[in-house]
């Protein structure tokens, strides 16, 4: 069952591998996900 | 199954959340350009600034930006509804051709330039209106919808001089006889 809330520090991974783990927990059904340190990265969500 | 929420602890740059459909993100900080670009479905929620075309070619959905954005603001918006709690940039809604945009405080020079359809709404002062982009009358319907979009943000929608802006449709078909109306907008 999927956990209530992910949490991701974007400072230790690369955008591509920030968008792909949003789109792996909307597809597991994780209700909400909190992403720190995002630093004004380009093109963060994008599917 | 519920749609995401994303959050973001923090500013982020260009795009975010671009091409998205469906889900609800929510940014705690400000944003670069074009947040919300080419938006399907879902919301974006920024609190803080907004770069220059925020919510461009919009097609569903919803942006809300707390602060300022940048110019180009809602830049051929084919549906959704901006909402920008601030001020907007020269030549917001430039080319807009469907749907709702919400600027709270001031527009600058040529808003509405050049749009084919959708509705601006402007509570501050619109420092110039674009070319064939003209006020029309607000209505009750103008009014709640204001209501509806502003309340759930805090932001008073009444007590406000509202502009409703629309396109003039003199640029739909070319005219000889309107030759200035097409060269000044060219």
């Amino acid at each position: 069952m999927a956990t209530l809330t992910s949490e991701i520090d974007c400072s230790a991974h690369t955008t591509r591998e920030i968008n792909q783990a949003i789109k792996r927990a909307a597809a597991d059904g994780v209700p909400e996900i909190r992403l720190t340190n995002p630093a004004a990265r380009h093109c963060l969500a994008v599917p | 199954m519920t749609p995401i929420h994303v959050i973001f602890d923090g500013p982020v740059g260009w795009y975010c959340g671009g091409m998205s459909d469906g889900g609800r993100i929510t940014v705690n900080g400000s944003c670069g350009w074009s947040v919300g670009e080419n938006l399907m479905s879902g919301s974006i929620e920024v609190h803080g600034n907004g770069g220059s075309s925020a919510g461009a070619t919009l097609r569903g959905g919803r942006v809300f930006v707390a602060g300022t954005t940048g110019a180009r603001s809602g830049i051929s918006m084919k549906g959704g509804t901006l909402v920008v709690g601030g001020s907007v940039g020269y030549m917001s809604g430039f080319m807009m051709q469907r749907g709702t945009m919400i600027v709270c405080g001031d527009a600058a020079d040529g808003i509405g330039d050049s749009m084919y359809e959708g509705t601006v709404y402007v509570g501050g002062s619109v420092h110039s209106l674009g070319a064939d982009c003209v006020e029309a009358d607000m209505t009750d319907d103008d009014r709640a919808l204001l209501a509806t979009e502003l309340d759930p943000h805090g932001i008073a929608s009444t007590g406000v001089d509202w502009k409703k802006l629309v396109a003039g449709k003199k640029l739909w078909n070319f005219s000889k006889h309107e030759y200035d109306a097409w060269r000044g907008a060219l």
